[in-house]
């Protein structure tokens, strides 16, 4: 979604901006942290059933792999985005919230680069502390 | 039994070739968000395109000429030009959200990033375009794309919502967002619409030399067979609702919908969907990387056509290699496939007034059409697709920035 904003905002629809993408300065709204958040547990939820499809063998080509990377650079971008923008009234979430982006990133990638089914048991465990962690953030 | 067998094969055909990139981004997405409630758009859409692509069979065996070379003629340098232009720019985009399609199916397939694998995936469709005769390219990237029939036995096996399905096809957006699902269904629209497929289809009629006697052929394509290929777009969607929108997953990547073929089926079932997945997005970068060549070429009055060799249209090569690389430029730029679908889907929508309307009126010029000329039916549905047409036009970009590309609602 990011590169389409992009692509708006090279239209000249800066008016998008401030929107968690880190393209922007302005802070978040509670509407944009809610997005930021919607978009991390659906990251996440959708890595435990790539984890569910490793551990039960039903990876085929590089499938997994690729699909954990796509998912950790764009745990990993909304996290920098998260970061980038300044705090206002939803500060705290939206710390919070960096915090488990950057956990999530950093969970995906490691069974990104070996994803075999024990790796796939290990990691779920922490996606489903990651998630329930999104969600009360 | 030969012509059974050889309609049975062309509708297979055009039901493995029914599906491309925007197909596979807007019905998984708006299966994740509504469930089956767009439903609905899917069925305007695939209407849509089977009117004007009759009518576009008409007019190329009436005319035996091109649509470019008609609108040229018809409306005239400066308005044929708005149109080529638009049209160009609409198709380049495609084609290069195609061709990150298949970039992304090889890296899903062998690992690789698609951003290595973009120009891999140029010079092989090129090497495919300028090799291999049209009707071999045609069967094999249908057939392969077969493949996606696998989404139809996920959803079938786990329990089709027929209740939601039925409301699914009354207009309405579900509990959900209404302005998110106006976009949905915008992009479901423009997808099943887009204007490199009536381009494509008329070209080929041409190509074929189609004339009153294909009236029947024309009619069983466009009908039966966007028709039975819809029910591909559907299957996605629904197994997107069955898997995904429990969970509070959107799918933004085209790896999410193998997510589904892969549980159900594991492994085979992965490997089945991701080849039909390349070979889906192949073929409709195919087709419209010719759609662009087509058009400015019967713009220009040059020699066009597949069934020539390169040699006698030589700037028709050169055309549809340009679209190529200019397509496998943008990606390379960075732009993420996902993003630029969804633009590409958008401004196809924006530009479908300056596709269609033009066909409408050539369509009903007897100087042109003779005895195939628009009958009232044709008109009546032409005239009605026509507002359908310019309102979804007029609305998509608006929702586009509202919804943030479809991210917030």
């Amino acid at each position: 979604m990011a590169g389409g904003r992009r692509i708006l905002g090279l239209l000249g629809f800066a008016v998008l901006c401030g929107c968690g993408c880190g393209c922007g300065s302005a802070p978040l709204s509670s509407e944009e942290v809610e997005q930021a958040r919607t978009t991390l547990t659906s990251d996440g939820a959708e890595a435990r059933l790539v984890c569910d499809a490793i551990a039960q063998g039903k990876d085929a080509g590089a499938y997994a792999g690729v699909h954990l990377d796509e998912l950790a650079e764009d745990a990993r971008s909304l996290g920098d985005g998260l970061a980038a923008a300044p705090g206002g009234a939803q500060a705290g979430a939206q710390a919070r919230l960096h915090a488990d982006a950057t956990r999530l990133s950093t969970v995906l990638a490691r069974l990104a680069a070996s994803p075999d089914p024990q790796s796939a048991r290990g990691a779920a465990a922490d996606l489903d502390s990651i998630i329930s962690d999104v969600r009360s953030a | 039994v030969k012509q059974i067998l050889s309609l049975a094969l062309g509708i297979l055909a055009a039901i493995g070739g029914f599906v491309d990139i925007g197909d596979l981004v807007f019905s998984s997405q708006a299966g994740a968000h509504f469930g089956p409630a767009l439903l609905w758009a899917l069925v305007v859409g695939v209407v849509g395109i089977g009117v004007y692509s009759e009518m576009c069979g008409r007019v190329a065996a009436a005319s035996k000429r091109g649509v470019f070379d008609l609108i040229r003629e018809r409306l005239g340098f400066g308005p044929g030009l708005v149109t080529l232009v638009a049209g160009q720019l609409v198709n380049l985009l495609t084609l290069a959200a195609e061709i990150g399609g298949v970039a992304i199916a090889l890296s899903l397939l062998t690992g690789p990033s698609y951003r290595v694998l973009v120009p891999v995936a140029a010079v092989a469709l090129a090497l495919v375009i300028w090799l291999l005769p049209f009707s071999v390219t045609e069967r094999v990237f249908s057939y392969a794309g077969l493949g996606l029939v696998i989404f139809v036995v996920v959803a079938v096996r786990q329990g089709l919502p027929l209740g939601a399905m039925a409301h699914g096809l009354v207009p309405g957006f579900g509990s959900s967002s209404m302005t998110l699902g106006m976009y949905f269904a915008v992009g479901i629209i423009g997808s099943a619409m887009m204007p490199y497929e009536v381009y494509f289809y008329s070209s080929g009629a041409v190509e074929e030399g189609w004339s009153a006697g294909s009236m029947v052929e024309n009619r069983i394509n466009a009908i039966a067979g966007f028709g039975i290929g819809s029910l591909l777009s559907a299957a996605i969607m629904i197994a997107s609702a069955q898997l995904f929108q429990p969970r509070g997953i959107v799918p933004d990547f085209l790896a999410s919908p193998a997510l589904a073929p892969a549980l159900d089926f594991g492994s085979a079932g992965l490997l089945i969907c991701l080849i039909g997945i390349l070979f889906a997005t192949g073929g409709a970068a195919i087709e419209t990387c010719m759609a662009g060549a087509y058009n400015i070429a019967q713009f220009l009055g040059w020699p066009w056509g597949k069934l020539h060799r390169p040699a006698v249209a030589a700037r028709f090569s050169i055309a549809w290699l340009l679209m190529l690389g200019g397509a496998a430029l943008i990606l390379l730029l960075g732009i993420n496939p996902i993003s630029l679908t969804e633009v590409a889907v958008i401004f196809s929508v924006v530009v479908l007034p300056l596709t269609y309307i033009p066909i409408l009126i050539v369509a009903n010029d007897s100087s042109y059409m003779g005895a195939l000329r628009n009958g009232r039916f044709a008109n009546i549905l032409g005239g009605a697709y026509l507002v359908v047409i310019v309102v979804v036009a007029a609305a998509a970009l608006p929702l586009y920035i509202l919804t943030s590309g479809g991210s917030s609602g």
